[in-house]
This record gives C-alpha cells, sequence and structure tokens, in this order.
C-alpha cells in the first residue's frame, strides 16, 4: 500500500508539473541573453532579471498604431498581476535607435508602468538580439510625414523564470490567457 | 478582417444609430477615438466608422485636426507575420456600406502632436471628401481595448 502511495506520489509530483507546463513548452530555438544600454541608466543584461518571469515586446516608440496597443496590453496584464507584479519584468526594446535614445525610453515606457525596463544600442547590436529573438523589424521609406515607418512584428514574448522563452502571444490573444500563463509559470 | 464580419458590424450600429449630424453630407461619424500615448509621443492614431447612406460611392481623400502638424490616413497590411503602414491618399466608402478605422488595420495618424492629449480630451477632425464637402467630427482620447474581449474582463485570481 506504502508503495502504491509513494508512487502515486511520484507520478503526481512529476505530472502536475508537467501538466502545468505543457502548453508552455521551452522554445530553444528563440532567445538568449544580451546586455545593452537601458533605462536604468547603465548597460544592463536581460539575465539580471533571472528568477522573474518576463514580457518582451520589440517596437519602437514614434509608431503610432501597434506599438503603442502592444505596450498596453503589456501594462494591462502586469495590471491584473496585483501581488504578483513584482515577480515579473516587463521589458520593451527598441529596433529604432536613431529616435529612441535611453532618455527618450524612460519618458516613454513610465507612462506603461514604473517597472517597464527598456533597451536601445546600436543598429547592430540590436539587429542581433532581433536575430535571436526572431524579430522582424524593416525601415521603410515612405511619403508619410511621420518619416521612416517599420515593418515590423510585434509578438510579447513570455520568459520563463531562467530567462527561457515560453510563449509569443500576438494581437488576438486575450489579456487573461497571457496572465493564466504567467501565473503558471510563477507557480511551477 | 473578414467582410462579412464588416458588413455585420455595419448593420449592427444600424441598429444603435445615436442621434448624428450627417443629414448634410449622407455620412455618418460614430465611436470616434483616439488612442492615449504617453507625453512624450508625437505620433498617435485615430479611430472610427464611418456610414455612408447616400446611392453614391463617397470618397474620403483628406483629414486635418489643429492638435497635429499633419494627419494623415494609413493602413496596416499584415503579410509574414508583420505588419507595415501604408499611406492611404484616398479612401472609398460605398454606397450604403460602411468603413472601419481600428487598431492594426485603417487608422488616421497624427503626426506631430503640437501638445499632449490627455485621456477624455476631445479632439476636432475635419474629414474631407473628394466632392469638396466636409465634416466635422469629435474623436475622444482614451487608451483602448487592450485585446479581443478584453473590454471588460475582470481576472479572477486563484
Amino acid at each position: 500500500m506504502l508503495r502504491v502511495i509513494v508512487s502515486l506520489g511520484l507520478c503526481l509530483g512529476v505530472w502536475l508539473p508537467a501538466l502545468s507546463w505543457a502548453d508552455l513548452p521551452i522554445n530553444t530555438k528563440l532567445g538568449g541573453d544580451f546586455t545593452l544600454p537601458s533605462t536604468r541608466g547603465e548597460p544592463t543584461s536581460l539575465s539580471a532579471f533571472k528568477g522573474k518571469a518576463i514580457l518582451l515586446n520589440f517596437g519602437y516608440t514614434s509608431c503610432p498604431d501597434i506599438c503603442p496597443m502592444v505596450l498596453n496590453r503589456m501594462a494591462a496584464v502586469m495590471n491584473e498581476l496585483d501581488d504578483e507584479r513584482a515577480k515579473v519584468q516587463p521589458v520593451f526594446l527598441t529596433f529604432d535607435p536613431a529616435r529612441d535614445t535611453v532618455e527618450r525610453l524612460q519618458q516613454y515606457l513610465k507612462y506603461f508602468g514604473d517597472d517597464f525596463v527598456g533597451f536601445t544600442g546600436t543598429e547592430k547590436q540590436l539587429a542581433e538580439v532581433a536575430r535571436q529573438y526572431g524579430v522582424i523589424a524593416i525601415p521603410q521609406k515612405s511619403d508619410s510625414a511621420a518619416g521612416i515607418l517599420y515593418t515590423h512584428s510585434d509578438y510579447i514574448y513570455l520568459l520563463d523564470q531562467q530567462g527561457r522563452v515560453r510563449a509569443l502571444y500576438s494581437k488576438s490573444d486575450s489579456i487573461s490567457k497571457m496572465v493564466d500563463d504567467i501565473e503558471s509559470l510563477l507557480e511551477g | 478582417m473578414n467582410k462579412w464580419l464588416v458588413a455585420a458590424m455595419c448593420f449592427l450600429s444600424v441598429g444603435l444609430m445615436p442621434a448624428l449630424a450627417w443629414a448634410e453630407v449622407g455620412v455618418s461619424f460614430e465611436q470616434g477615438w483616439v488612442r492615449a500615448v504617453p507625453p512624450v509621443s508625437s505620433n498617435t492614431a485615430g479611430y472610427f466608422k464611418l456610414h455612408n447612406h447616400t446611392d453614391q460611392d463617397r470618397v474620403l481623400v483628406g483629414v486635418s485636426s489643429s492638435v497635429a502638424k499633419v494627419v494623415e490616413m494609413h493602413t496596416v497590411i499584415e503579410a509574414d507575420g508583420a505588419s507595415t503602414m501604408q499611406q492611404l491618399k484616398q479612401l472609398v466608402v460605398p454606397k450604403q456600406d460602411c468603413v472601419l478605422f481600428e487598431p492594426g488595420g485603417n487608422h488616421i495618424m497624427f503626426i506631430g502632436l503640437k501638445q499632449p492629449l490627455n485621456v477624455g480630451d476631445n479632439v476636432t477632425v475635419t474629414l474631407a471628401f473628394q466632392d469638396g464637402e466636409t465634416l466635422d467630427v469629435e474623436l475622444l482620447v482614451q487608451k483602448g481595448q487592450q485585446g479581443k474581449g478584453d473590454a471588460h474582463h475582470h481576472h479572477q485570481h486563484h
């Protein structure tokens, strides 16, 4: 009988975390650490947030439509977390370093939350991070008075406490799904 | 967006038609809003729904507002996992039909905001049609919905 209980316990112990992670497989093709100038005022590594889940997004502050919408979605997720907010780090990387300085990112991101951290860098540095994460960001010439606009992907990445990519969210994914996934990671 | 969905949304709004000042130009305007953005932002976007109640196509050829140096019409084209903004020089509002300006789709772009817009502000925009008629409309500055089905979402913590 004891053996059965122990076996059952082992099974549960093995399977419960596996079940809770079932929808969040580790993405082995995307991700990785980087060190870049940040809104913290000094070069910061993504790995500095080890131990926290990370919500990561790429964009540019001159973007009038999609980027602020996606950042609003990240802010909504963070606001839903309440007490667990401190366990999650929202991060924004620009792919427009010519316009997005550290100072501009500081002014821009605090609107979405005081805990948002922004990264910029040289074009080469940011292109390398974009490659790591499979981000599309192509500057487009146009007649628009807005100047350079980017063709870009707009996923929100969820990274676990070890910095591994666990999920990508498109604009059609709900806030509640992202919150549930984060809570699943934090409980795991 | 699926054209049947657009048609359904047009139909729905006819049923909910508020009092509108559209009789003169035959085009009604509703659900207008401007995305609230950080004060440091010089650009933002505006959205609304336009109904053409006449039996002739109406062509929107320009938008303007005193709150920005330039206002343009843009649309978003999604392909291969990326979005591209493309400026529209004109947009046809088909007869007895409507067009939507919405996040991730058609939108008007305010470029070079002269001062930060605050949530709750009203922004006047002038829509210019090909036949020379104009329509002044009011857009409310707000943060906007975060995603599909989240407008009234309240997460239950466990």
